[in-house]
């Protein structure tokens, strides 16, 4: 077993950083490709040098996922050609572009959960001896792996346990401990807090100025234009611009890559009069449980015409915050009101009838069923009270109708009888938010509502959250993108290890107290943190 | 509806293949494959009696096809019909002596809600287990059947014997047995031997799943939280209930099968009272793609098979093995292709990954 040293390899790499188009690694040719009657990619071309931060731009369903997948082998062009080092190549399947130096790192990551930190790094190509895994190795050579992502990150440790961003390490070093000269990242800071999302775009520098392509495909514009050398985006399945990142700014992006002027503004108008409170916590406290800290005596006022932001970094107990006011989880301590009234011992089901609306965080497990099609999707909430059921009977008429005006006022491409699996990722957020937000909810909860979206359907998802404040309503949005709360936002309290740290109105937004507050800093300072 | 039937049309092609497979396995054990399949037919269409007796085997398939698929469809693997469907065949036969001098009107259908309460029993306990102790149902109903297999038969050969050598329990009183729809000898009508009024209760059954499955929220509870527990909960949807009930209505169709066979067939339980009514179930509710309208078509197929090999061993000295065999074959090759598997397997792999994330908190 060659043990792989990730240092050497990286200085063993003769090109020179900063890399040169002359010679690029691997080079597409007016590649195409369509499904059905979709085209995904026409004629496409795209030269990927090493030494360079490469980023690929584009709305959902411009083509950078189809284009990635081309790349890495996933998926095969109709037409055109790979060029790998200058001679054409035929890619089979993953395992082909895997041989030919290039890894993908995929949004989801591929880890298994249940298995350890050296067995995720290592799975298929473990050391062994006399037949059985030397783990003695098997852990040097994961701490190997992992050194030059820094961090310290246990070997020993079982992935469940890991936090987002030490996951994706985790998977980076998986990648980069074959011989990979070209790094796929898909949207590596989706899932990050802005701190670490700094980290690992500091680090996706390193790996490039040591000779690695590294091409990035991302939504978060001053992220790319910090990090990227070069730029390509799509339109369409077309390329639209392929240039040099220096001297473009985050508007004339995103002008490209959506083809008309954007708003980029959102929430400059002064809020509605803000009213009473729809719902309150008042020294609410969990137990410690599922995947995140306990909530500690936690204060909360969701105020109609008022969108309160809650930011932190993930696994603060935000999904406590959220199961508590939509009631899948009931506090140990303390009270929750609606409109003055306990409603602590309310099931999710008696919430929704209250008129609490609930956007999650995972489309794909829990806020639908992909099995089902887009009508029983739009009425899984709601079937179970009038008008869409009496006396234990669904009024399918009914059901039928108000899923087709639906489908029509948001937009969604698809038919009503469409498997919500079928649809594209915008459209399945669109299913949720039209289910969500076209009841008579007096509240709307939204968790990183536009994590994945681009920036048209974010746009969208504002829009519609901003709505819903100026109809009088209270929103509350989880989100780990500061800036995303910066331009939504009336309120923002920033939550930490379980507990409200602090809390901004629009018109005295701290960014740096908000920044130092999400990493905990400044909570002894906080006179309104308990001791 | 156009779904529900095109869902169907890849099980019924496994059926011509399972027919080739088992003409050439004919032909090379010296038989003449034509001439068996002609038998086969002939057994069970050959006559009037002989389509009454396929109609008959039809009454308990279909009820207990109709009980798994009821589970199944929740994504709870009830494989244990053959226990409920002895649990309500044994309140029947139980409860019959009591009732000789009751009315037919009244103690005929006090009998099937009997049976079908006992069975439900049999399916709600495994559901509770479930729902709340997060034990595993393909165990537990499993584990119930050897419990109500061996229950049956220490009742049959000790305290509810009858008099006599057989293992077995008293008949029925005459007023309780379920009419026949024709009697031998009447001129003019063709004499369907034994078929019993109790396949509309089998047909009523069917159209009352049907309209469950389809225009009732508890039909649609039950097919969603077999969909994704995850999303089920998020949705409000009381995941642990319709566990139990789809459980307990499972189970209670089984045991409505197991009454409606000692009313209109056997009038007595004994131990060998069921071929295996409730693992057939499986076979056919898989092969009829979870639907009522597919169960039917799939319990009317083994019927058919049955009875026409049962005629073809008699006949033609053709082993009615070479029946169980089809069956085999078609599920082999419904497994292979098509979605009511498809739709299971991927249940199972889910319910892996939904381990696993339990696993995780």
């Amino acid at each position: 077993m060659p043990k792989t040293d990730r240092g050497s390899t990286f200085f063993d790499n003769t090109v020179v950083p900063g890399g040169s188009n002359e010679h690029p690694i691997v080079e597409l040719r007016k590649v195409s490709r369509s499904f059905g009657e979709v085209i995904a990619n026409e004629s496409v071309d795209l030269k990927v040098a090493s030494g360079r931060v490469h980023a690929v731009l584009g709305q959902n369903g411009a083509g950078k996922s189809t284009l990635m997948n081309i790349l890495a082998g996933v998926i095969q062009p109709d037409s055109g050609k790979i060029l790998v080092d200058g001679v054409p190549v035929t890619f089979r399947g993953a395992g082909d572009a895997f041989e030919a130096g290039i890894g993908m790192v995929h949004q989801h990551f591929q880890l298994v959960p249940s298995m350890t930190v050296a067995e995720n790094v290592l799975l298929n190509d473990e050391p062994r001896r006399r037949g059985l895994i030397d783990r003695r190795q098997a852990h040097e050579m994961t701490v190997a792996a992992l050194a030059p992502l820094g961090g310290e990150i246990d070997p020993g440790t079982q992935v469940s346990a890991l936090s987002v961003a030490a996951r994706q390490r985790v998977e980076i070093a998986r990648v980069l401990r074959r011989d990979v000269r070209v790094l796929v990242l898909d949207e590596p800071t989706a899932v990050l807090a802005p701190n670490e999302a700094v980290d690992l775009m500091g680090l996706v520098r390193q790996m490039a100025d040591r000779g690695t392509a590294v091409v990035l495909i991302s939504h978060k514009l001053d992220e790319v234009l910090q990090v990227a050398d070069h730029l390509t985006v799509l339109r369409t399945g077309h390329v639209v611009a392929d240039q040099a990142a220096v001297g473009l700014d985050a508007r004339s992006l995103a002008n490209l890559m959506v083809g008309r002027e954007v708003d980029m503004t959102h929430n400059e108008e002064a809020p509605q009069v803000v009213g009473d409170p729809v719902m309150s916590l008042r020294s609410v406290s969990t137990s410690p449980g599922a995947g995140g800290p306990a909530l500690h005596d936690l204060d909360l006022d969701l105020l109609t015409g008022e969108v309160h932001g809650i930011a932190g970094v993930d696994g603060n107990g935000q999904r406590e915050l959220v199961s508590v006011i939509t009631g899948s989880v009931a506090p140990v301590q303390g009270a929750v009101l609606w409109g003055g009234e306990e409603v602590r011992s309310h099931s999710v089901r008696q919430r929704i009838d209250l008129g609490i609306a609930h956007i999650p965080e995972d489309r794909h497990d829990q806020g639908l069923f992909l099995e089902e099609d887009i009508t029983t999707n739009l009425v899984m909430r709601r079937f179970q009270s009038p008008p869409a059921s009496s006396a234990g009977i669904l009024h399918r008429r009914t059901i039928a109708d108000r899923a087709r005006s639906r489908i029509e006022e948001f937009e969604i491409r698809g038919s009503a009888e469409q498997r919500s699996r079928e649809l594209s990722g915008g459209n399945q957020q669109k299913v949720v938010l039209a289910r969500e937000l076209s009841g008579d909810a007096r509240l709307v909860v939204a968790e990183q509502p536009t994590r994945g979206v681009d920036v048209a359907s974010a746009q969208f998802i504002y829009r519609q959250l901003l709505r819903q404040r100026d109809e009088g309503n209270a929103v509350m949005v989880v989100s780990v993108d500061l800036d995303e709360l910066l331009t939504l936002a009336d309120r923002i309290s920033v939550i930490y290890g379980g507990r409200l740290i602090s809390t901004w109105r629009r018109d005295d937004f701290d960014v740096p107290a908000m920044a130092e507050a999400m990493t905990g800093a400044s909570e002894a300072t906080d006179p309104g943190s308990p001791s | 509806m156009t779904s529900r039937l095109t869902g169907l049309i890849r099980p019924l092609t496994a059926i011509p293949a399972a027919l080739v497979s088992v003409g050439i396995l004919l032909a090379l054990t010296g038989d003449d494959p034509f001439s068996a399949m002609a038998t086969l037919a002939d057994g069970a269409f050959g006559s009037s009696q002989r389509t009454g007796e396929t109609l008959t085997s039809f009454v308990p398939l279909a009820l207990t096809g109709l009980a798994v698929a009821i589970g199944f469809r929740a994504g709870l693997f009830n494989i244990g019909a053959e226990g409920q469907l002895l649990m309500g065949a044994l309140s029947a036969a139980a409860a019959g002596p009591f009732l000789a001098d009751v009315p037919p009107v009244l103690s005929v259908p006090f009998v099937m809600v009997l049976g079908m309460l006992s069975g439900a029993l049999w399916g709600f306990i495994p559901g509770y287990l479930k729902a709340v102790r997060d034990a595993n149902e393909v165990i537990t109903t499993l584990m119930l059947s050897y419990v109500a297999f061996f229950v049956t038969e220490y009742l049959v050969t000790g305290p509810l014997k009858t008099d006599g050598v057989l293992p077995a329990t008293d008949l029925l009183p005459e007023m309780l047995r379920l009419p026949r729809l024709t009697e031998p000898g009447q001129v003019g009508i063709p004499d369907l031997g034994r078929l019993h009024a109790g396949v509309f209760v089998a047909l009523a059954a069917l159209a009352v799943a049907a309209f469950i499955a389809h225009r009732t929220t508890f039909g649609l509870r039950s097919r969603l939280v077999g969909r994704s527990v995850t999303a089920s909960e998020y949705a409000g949807l009381d995941v642990r209930r319709t566990i139990i009930q789809t459980m307990a209505l499972s189970g209670s169709i089984a045991g409505l099968a197991g009454a409606v066979q000692v009313l209109g067939v056997s009038y007595r339980l004994s131990s060998s009272f069921s071929p295996g009514f409730g693992f057939t179930g499986i076979a056919i509710a898989l092969l009829g793609n979870l639907t009522a309208i597919g169960v039917l078509l799939a319990a009317l197929l083994f019927a058919v098979l049955q009875t026409g090999g049962q005629v073809m061993q008699r006949l033609s000295g053709t082993p009615s093995s070479i029946v169980t065999i089809i069956q085999g074959l078609i599920i082999l090759f419904v497994a292979t292709r098509i979605s009511g598997i498809k739709q299971v397997s991927t249940m199972l792999v889910r319910r892996k990954a939904r381990g696993r994330r339990r696993g995780e908190e």
